[in-house]
């Protein structure tokens, strides 16, 4: 049982896992039984892939490789929207306690409001800002989020799988621990 | 891995393989995954094939990857004897940490699926590791025993 602390973290992971536990167990019932895929699917590809067992199978294999895929996209957004959120707020403290310290604006954060707002790829320049604030344990897992977060996303031509996938509820953790980091 | 031994890796990737070289990366990963699946052929579950429990099957597959383009490699596919599926699927050649992966999986229950991983030690050696999860504890030198071990829990 993995422990989330943060809100929107936690309520997705919630969703991804239950959407994930419905799956398994009607994907169970689909073993010695091909024909229980047609009560599953839609009704147009109903005895399309429920004619042999091996087909059948394939299929449901297929069908836990594109959820989890989809997991770990949506994850990865909430994230990002947390974060980024966070981000924000912290910048717009800092940046009226320094407009009443200076009479000039200082560029710093001007460059820092755009870089945060801008359209730099927003997981890369999030980990740019707090990589000095994690552990190298905990970094590297969000890097790894990250690599593989974008291989799926982007069409699984320009970058490099994990070797090793993290469950989602690994996954959901680190995110959340790199959450409690920002906020500390 | 440390996060300063993947650094280190990706810049010796990036310094080591040119064009030519990620040609000849490629050829090294489709002889090694071929390797690998004849000795357990031949090898590791011969036995089990001779008592006719177990009926090999390669089935080639086109892969289309980062750095390396496309290929064509072979998935091993272990019928056994209850009509069930053992798949060895090359996944990518090319992994943001280790040298390369395959999925070992057993037909319609691929939420129990193990990565099995290259490390390259050098330039003549490597080695194969079967891993259940980022955890140390869950990775092992991947041998007979531990096949054996996994065909064992899938089947129960």
């Amino acid at each position: 049982m993995v422990t989330i602390n943060n809100d929107e973290i936690r309520n997705t992971y919630n969703y991804l896992a239950t959407i994930d536990n419905i799956l398994i167990k009607e994907i169970s019932q689909v073993n010695g039984n091909k024909s229980y895929l047609d009560k599953i699917v839609p009704q147009q590809i109903a005895r399309v892939y429920s004619l042999k067992e091996k087909t059948a199978l394939s299929f449901t294999d297929n069908l836990t490789r594109t959820a989890y895929e989809n997991s770990v996209v949506h994850l990865v957004a909430t994230f990002e929207r947390v974060a980024f959120s966070k981000y924000r707020t912290a910048y717009g403290k800092i940046k009226s306690v320094v407009a009443d310290q200076v009479t000039k604006p200082l560029d710093y954060y001007k460059s820092r409001e755009n870089f945060v707002n801008g359209n730099i790829d927003k997981l890369s320049g999030l980990i740019y800002l707090i990589e000095g604030h994690l552990s190298s344990d905990l970094l590297h897992k969000l890097k790894l989020i990250k690599d593989h977060r974008n291989y799926i996303a982007h069409g699984k031509r320009d970058t490099a799988p994990p070797a090793i996938e993290l469950k989602l509820s690994e996954m959901a953790k680190v995110l959340d621990d790199v959450i409690k980091e920002i906020e500390c | 891995m440390a996060l300063k031994q993947k650094l280190e890796r990706l810049k010796f990737l990036n310094d080591t393989y040119k064009e030519a070289e990620w040609m000849v990366y490629r050829d090294t990963w489709k002889t090694d995954v071929s390797k690998l699946q004849h000795t357990i052929m031949d090898k590791w579950l011969e036995e089990y094939a001779q008592n006719g429990l177990m009926i090999f099957n390669l089935i080639n597959t086109k892969r289309v990857e980062p750095y390396i383009g496309e290929y064509v490699t072979t998935i091993l596919e272990i019928t056994l004897a209850e009509n069930k599926f053992i798949m060895l699927e090359p996944i990518s050649a090319v992994t943001s940490d280790y040298d390369g992966k395959l999925e070992l999986y057993m037909l319609g229950n691929i939420e129990n699926k193990v990565s099995i991983v290259r490390r390259i030690i050098n330039k003549e050696e490597h080695e194969w590791i079967v891993a259940k999860s980022y955890n140390q504890e869950d990775q092992a030198k991947f041998d007979k025993a531990q096949l054996e071990k996994l065909i064992e829990e899938w089947l129960q």
